[in-house]
C-alpha cells in the first residue's frame, strides 16, 4: 500500500491523484504513472519528459475516474446533520462545566467585538442615508493662515465659493452652503435651551435628507430670522403646542420664527443636529455681512457642499475647483489658500483629520485600531477555544475512530466538529446580545466615545445588526473550529478506538504549549500596561498645578457680562474673593498665539497660550508675581498693550531675567507690540500631557467667560447659595453652571481619557487573564488525567504531594517562562511610549513589571494547583485497581 | 452492437496484439510506437474502459510485480464480441481493398493490417 519513496512520480503528483481519483482507479494509475516515467525520461529526455508526465497525470483527471465524493451525503444529508447537532448538543450538556467555560469565554470577547464593530461600522455610514449620498460632496481648504507656520487642513471653506462654484464649475448641479457657530441661548418665555447650531441656505434642505416634520422644507430657511428646531428642542419648549410661527430669541441676539421642525433627533449625520438658522439672517446683518466679505475672514467658520451631475468625475470637479483659487482667493497679508478639495460627504466620518470639522468624527486611524482590538479579543477566545478542544481530544478520539469505521470520511468528521463549534458559536453569541444590554450603556459613557459625538446605537431589529451577529459567529466558529475539526479528523480509526495515548504526543501538544504562551503573554502586556495606566492616572491626580485651588468655584458666564455678575456678589459676606478669566487653564482647552522678537523668521516664532483677566485673578489663583505689578484696570489691553507673561516665555523669547524683562517689549501675531509690566512663576497652564508653555495675560474683561469666586473656610453651601442667588438676580435665561476647580481637575478630559482608557485596557486584561486560566484549567486537567495511573504509581512508590505537584507544574512554568521572556520587553516597550506622550509621567519601574509577573504566576500557580492537587492526594489504589 | 471509432479500433487491436499483458502503459506504448501518434495516458485509460463499458473487453486486476513499485495493474482482455466487431471491421476493410486493384500494389500499408 505505501508508495515507495524512491518513486519517480512527484509526490505532489501522487497526493493530487490521491485526491482526485476514485479509489477503483488509483491504484493502477499510480503504477501506470511510474512505469511510464521511464518511458518518458527514455524518449523526451530528463526534463523535458518530466513536463511530458505531467499531461499524463493530468489527462487522467477524468469525470469518468472521478471520486464519487458526495455520495453518502447526498442520500442523507438532513440525517446527518441532525446527528451532528444532536451530538453536539448533547456534548454541550454532558460537559456543562467545560462548555461553560468555552462559551463565557467565547461570550464576553464577542460582546466587546460586536460593540466595537457595530460602532465603528455605525461612524462609518454615517451620512449614508440621503437620496444622493453618492453625488453629494462637501469642499475642505488646505490653508496657510498668518498666525500659523505651516499650512494645515480645514474642512471649512471661504463663503462665497458656494456661489463661485455654482456659476463656474461645470457637472455641478447645485450648491449649498453653511456656517457654523450659531450659539447662545435659545430662549422662549423664560426657558432657555444651550444652542449649538449653524445658518443653512434653502439649498441645504434641497441637497441632504433631512426631512421636515412640520414646515414647508422649499420655504423653511429662505426668509432671514427663520429657525427650523429639532423635535427634541420643540418638545421642550413647546411641549404639544404647535411650534410653527412660535418667536424665539437668542439671548442678547435678535429674534426668531419658529419656520420648520426636523422629522427626527437622530439622523445618523455628522452635522451637529440643533436649531438651524436661514442664512439670509447672516446676509441681512452688516457685521456679519462683513466678516463673510473677505475670503480670509470667513473661511473659518464656513462651509460648501455640492450636489455633481450625473456621471460627473469627481478628479475633474477636483482640477476645475482647484483652478478657482488663483482667480478668487489670492494670496493676501500672508493667508495663503493652497488647494481646495473635493471629497465625498460619506468620505467625512473616519476619514482624514482636520480643523473646523463640522462636527464630532472618529478619524479612520481609530477605526483601524478599534476594529483589530476587537479581532485580538476574539482571537484570544478562539485560541482558547482551541486549546479546550484539543486538549479534550482523547476523549472524542473513540467516536471519530467509530464513526470512521462505519464508514465516515475525514471530510465527514471534520463537518461534524465544524458544526458543533457552530452550535458553540451560535449559543455564544446570544449571551454575548445579552451582555450588550449592560456593556452598551457603559461604552456610551466613555469620555472618548462621548467625545466622539457619536453614541452606539444598536438597533435590535435591523437585518443589519443580525446579518453582522450572525457573520461574527460564522467566523469565530471557523477560526475556532478549523484547527480542532483538521486535528480530530485527522485520528487513524484504529488507533483511535484502542485509545492510543501517543495521540496526545502528536501536533496537539505543540499546539496547546504555544497557545499558553501567547495567551500569557497577552495577558502580561495587558496587566503591565493596565498597572502602568492606573499609576499614572493616579500620578497626574497628585501633580501640583501651582494654582491654589483649594475652596475656588468656577462659575460659567455664558454671555453675561463677567462685571454684572461680579457687581452682584460684591459685599456678599460667603465670597471671599472674585477674579475672572478668559479659560479655565489645565483643562485642556487653550487660546493660541504665536509669539516672536523683532527679526524672528517666521520658523523661530513660539506658540504661547493667551488668558483675558481682571485684576484680581493673580491673587486669587495665588500665581507668584516675580517681578514688574499686578494689571489694573487701567492697563485694558486695548489701550494699554501692557501683558503679564510667565518666566518660560522669557526664556523661549530670550528676554532675560525677570527683572530685566520689565518693560521690554515683544511681538503677538502678526504685529501687535506689546509690553511686559510683571512676571509670573511659571503654573500649569495647560492639561497635563502637555510641559509648561509661554502664557501672556492681558486685561480685557470682554473676553472673559469664567468666574474665579473663592469661598470663605466653613462656608461651602452659603457661598454655593450666594452665586446661585446673584445668577438669579441677572434674570438670564439659562441655569446656573458651577464647579470647584479641584473637581473640574479630576474630571479633566486628560484625566477622564485616561480613566476610560486603563478601565478598557483593564477590562481587556482581566478578560485575558481569566480566558488564559480558562485555557491552563482545560490542560492541566487534561495532563492530570493522562498521568493518573503515573501519579498512582509514584505514590506508592514513595513519592509525596509536593513532589507530585512539582511534577505536574514544571511543564507550565517553564511555559509561563517563555511567556514572561516575549512578553515583558514589548509591555515595557508599549508602555514606555505610552507614557512619553505626557509631560508629566511615571518612571517605569521594574516594580510593576514584577508585580505583572507575580499577579499572572500566581494566577497561573493556583490554577494549576486546583487541578493537580486531588489527583496528588487521591488514593493510589483507586487508580490502579481496575487494571 | 454498438460502431467503433477509429481510436477505439486501434486500441481494441493493441489489446488483442499484447495477449496476456494489455494494461494502460503496454497499450499506450504499443500505440504510440507503431502509429507515431502522441497519445496521453489519459485518452488511453478512457478508450480502455468506454470499451469495457460497450462489452468489447474485459479486465481484472493483476498480481503485484517488482516494477512499478510494487503495484497491481488491471489486465484487459478482448471479449467474444470485441474479437467479432474486429472481424466484421476487417471484413469490411477487406471487401474495399479488393475493389480498389491499383492501390493494393502499392506497399507498407502494415499500419491497418498487422493484425
Amino acid at each position: 500500500m505505501e508508495p515507495k519513496r524512491n518513486s519517480a512520480v512527484p509526490p505532489f503528483m501522487d497526493q493530487l491523484l490521491e485526491w482526485f481519483c476514485s479509489h477503483d482507479h488509483i491504484e493502477e494509475f499510480r503504477g501506470d504513472l511510474e512505469e511510464l516515467s521511464e518511458y518518458r525520461t527514455e524518449r523526451h529526455g530528463r526534463s523535458f519528459g518530466k513536463l511530458i508526465l505531467w499531461i499524463d497525470a493530468l489527462s487522467l483527471f477524468r469525470v469518468r475516474f472521478r471520486k464519487k465524493r458526495l455520495s453518502n451525503r447526498q442520500i442523507y444529508p438532513f440525517a446527518m446533520l441532525k446527528n451532528y447537532l444532536f451530538v453536539a448538543l448533547r456534548n454541550v450538556k454532558r460537559h456543562a462545566a467545560f462548555s461553560l467555560l468555552n462559551i463565557l469565554g467565547l461570550s464576553v470577547s464577542m460582546a466587546v467585538g460586536l460593540i466595537l464593530i457595530l460602532f465603528v461600522q455605525q461612524a462609518g455610514t454615517q451620512d449614508e442615508f440621503h437620496e444622493n449620498a453618492d453625488r453629494l460632496v462637501r469642499v475642505y481648504s488646505d490653508f496657510k493662515a498668518s498666525f500659523n507656520r505651516y499650512n494645515a487642513l480645514y474642512g471649512t471653506t471661504p463663503a462665497n465659493l458656494a456661489e463661485i462654484m455654482a456659476a463656474e464649475v461645470p457637472g455641478i448641479e447645485k450648491t449649498a452652503k453653511m456656517r457654523r457657530g450659531f450659539r447662545g441661548t435659545l430662549v422662549f418665555e423664560g426657558n432657555g435651551l444651550a444652542l449649538n447650531g449653524f445658518w443653512a441656505d434653502p439649498a441645504f434642505l434641497e441637497l441632504f435628507s433631512f426631512d421636515l416634520a412640520a414646515g414647508d422644507k422649499a420655504s423653511a430657511l429662505v426668509n432671514p430670522g427663520s429657525l427650523i428646531l429639532t423635535p427634541a428642542e420643540a418638545e421642550k419648549f413647546f411641549g404639544k403646542e404647535d411650534p410653527i410661527g412660535k418667536v424665539m430669541s437668542v439671548e442678547n441676539g435678535r429674534e426668531y420664527t419658529v419656520t420648520g421642525v426636523l422629522a427626527r433627533n437622530d439622523y445618523e449625520t455628522i452635522f451637529p443636529l440643533s436649531a438651524i438658522a436661514s442664512y439670509s439672517t447672516l446676509e441681512s446683518d452688516s457685521v456679519e455681512v462683513a466678516a463673510l466679505e473677505s475670503w480670509t475672514e470667513s473661511i473659518y467658520r464656513s462651509f460648501t457642499f455640492a450636489l455633481l451631475e450625473k456621471g460627473a468625475e469627481l478628479p475633474d470637479i477636483q482640477n476645475r475647483v482647484s483652478r478657482l483659487i488663483p482667480v478668487h482667493f489670492p494670496e493676501r497679508d500672508n493667508n495663503n489658500l493652497v488647494d481646495l478639495r473635493v471629497q465625498p460627504i460619506t468620505e467625512i466620518s473616519l476619514g482624514t483629520v482636520m480643523g473646523n470639522e463640522i462636527g464630532a468624527t472618529i478619524p479612520g486611524v481609530m477605526a483601524w485600531f478599534l476594529a483589530s482590538l476587537a479581532l485580538m479579543i476574539l482571537m484570544t477566545a478562539s485560541f482558547n477555544y482551541v486549546g479546550l478542544t484539543v486538549s479534550r481530544s482523547l476523549k472524542r478520539a473513540k467516536e471519530v475512530g467509530v464513526r470512521k469505521v462505519f464508514g465516515a470520511a475525514k471530510s465527514h468528521i471534520l463537518s461534524q466538529f465544524i458544526v458543533e463549534t457552530v452550535v458553540v458559536s451560535i449559543i455564544s453569541v446570544m449571551i454575548a446580545v445579552l451582555f450588550l444590554q449592560w456593556m452598551v450603556p457603559a461604552f456610551n459613557g466613555f469620555a472618548m466615545v462621548i467625545e466622539s459625538g457619536l453614541r452606539l446605537n444598536i438597533d435590535y431589529t435591523s437585518v443589519n445588526f443580525y446579518a453582522v451577529t450572525a457573520g461574527f459567529a460564522l467566523i469565530t466558529a471557523l477560526i475556532a473550529g478549523i484547527y480542532p475539526a483538521l486535528f480530530l479528523s485527522r485520528f487513524q480509526p484504529a488507533e483511535a478506538v484502542k485509545g492510543a495515548t501517543d495521540l496526545s504526543r502528536s501536533g496537539g501538544s505543540k499546539l496547546r504549549k504555544t497557545l499558553v504562551v501567547v495567551q500569557f503573554s497577552m495577558s502580561l502586556i495587558f496587566l503591565v500596561i493596565t498597572v502602568t495606566m492606573m499609576r499614572q492616572a493616579s500620578f497626574l491626580q497628585e501633580v501640583d498645578y501651582g494654582i491654589k485651588t483649594e475652596r475656588l468655584i468656577n462659575v460659567r458666564l455664558f454671555d453675561v457680562p463677567y462685571a454684572r455678575f461680579r457687581d452682584q456678589l460684591a459685599g456678599n459676606s460667603a465670597i471671599e474673593a472674585v477674579s475672572g478669566i478668559s479659560l479655565i487653564p489645565a483643562m485642556g482647552s487653550r487660546s493660541d498665539v504665536w509669539v516672536s522678537t523683532p527679526g524672528m523668521t517666521e520658523e523661530e516664532m513660539v506658540r504661547g497660550f493667551q488668558f483675558s483677566i481682571d485684576e484680581h485673578l493673580v491673587d486669587n489663583f495665588g500665581l507668584t508675581l516675580l517681578s514688574g505689578r499686578n494689571l489694573s484696570a487701567e492697563m485694558d489691553f486695548e489701550t494699554s498693550r501692557k501683558v503679564l507673561v510667565n518666566e518660560f516665555l522669557l526664556q523661549s523669547l530670550q528676554l532675560g531675567l525677570p527683572e530685566e524683562a520689565i518693560g521690554q517689549t515683544f511681538i503677538m501675531g502678526d504685529s501687535t507690540v506689546v509690553e511686559i509690566a510683571g512676571v509670573l512663576k511659571n503654573f500649569q497652564s495647560d492639561d497635563l500631557s502637555e510641559a509648561i508653555a509661554p502664557n501672556i495675560f492681558i486685561y480685557d474683561l470682554q473676553s472673559i467667560r469664567w468666574a474665579n469666586v473663592r469661598i470663605p473656610v466653613g462656608q461651602e453651601s452659603g457661598g454655593a447659595e450666594a452665586i446661585t442667588a446673584a445668577w438669579k438676580a441677572i434674570g438670564y435665561a439659562r441655569q446656573v453652571e458651577f464647579e470647584s476647580f479641584e473637581a473640574q481637575l479630576q474630571n479633566s478630559f486628560i484625566l477622564g481619557i485616561l480613566r476610560d482608557m486603563y478601565r478598557l485596557i483593564g477590562f481587556i486584561a482581566v478578560l485575558t487573564v481569566i480566558i488564559a486560566c480558562l485555557g491552563l484549567v482545560g490542560i492541566a486537567s487534561f495532563n492530570v488525567e493522562r498521568r493518573t495511573k503515573e501519579i498512582s504509581i509514584r505514590k506508592v512508590l514513595g513519592a509525596d504531594i509536593s513532589s507530585i505537584l512539582r511534577l505536574l507544574s514544571k511543564e507550565f512554568l517553564v511555559l509561563i517562562g517563555i511567556a514572561t521572556v516575549i512578553s515583558l520587553p514589548v509591555a515595557y516597550f508599549i508602555a514606555n511610549m505610552w507614557l512619553q506622550t505626557f509631560a508629566y509621567r511615571i518612571d517605569l519601574g521594574i516594580g510593576m513589571m514584577l508585580f505583572g509577573l507575580g499577579s499572572v504566576l500566581l494566577i497561573a500557580l493556583v490554577t494549576i494547583g486546583s487541578q493537580s492537587l486531588w489527583a496528588a492526594m487521591a488514593n493510589p489504589i483507586d487508580n490502579l485497581h481496575n487494571e | 452492437m454498438e460502431p467503433l471509432g477509429n481510436l477505439e479500433e486501434l486500441v481494441l487491436l493493441s489489446v488483442c496484439a499484447l495477449s496476456d499483458d494489455a494494461y494502460g502503459v503496454t497499450v499506450h506504448r504499443l500505440l504510440t510506437e507503431e502509429t507515431g501518434r502522441q497519445l496521453t495516458i489519459g485518452a488511453v485509460h478512457t478508450t480502455l474502459y468506454r470499451l469495457q463499458d460497450k462489452g468489447f473487453l474485459s479486465s481484472q486486476m493483476g498480481g503485484a510485480t517488482n516494477e512499478r513499485g510494487g503495484r497491481r495493474k488491471r489486465v484487459f482482455t478482448a471479449t467474444g464480441a470485441g474479437l467479432e466487431i474486429l472481424r466484421e471491421s476487417r471484413s469490411i476493410r477487406e471487401r474495399f481493398w479488393g475493389a480498389i486493384p491499383k492501390l493494393d500494389r502499392i506497399p507498407s500499408l502494415d499500419t491497418l493490417t498487422f493484425a
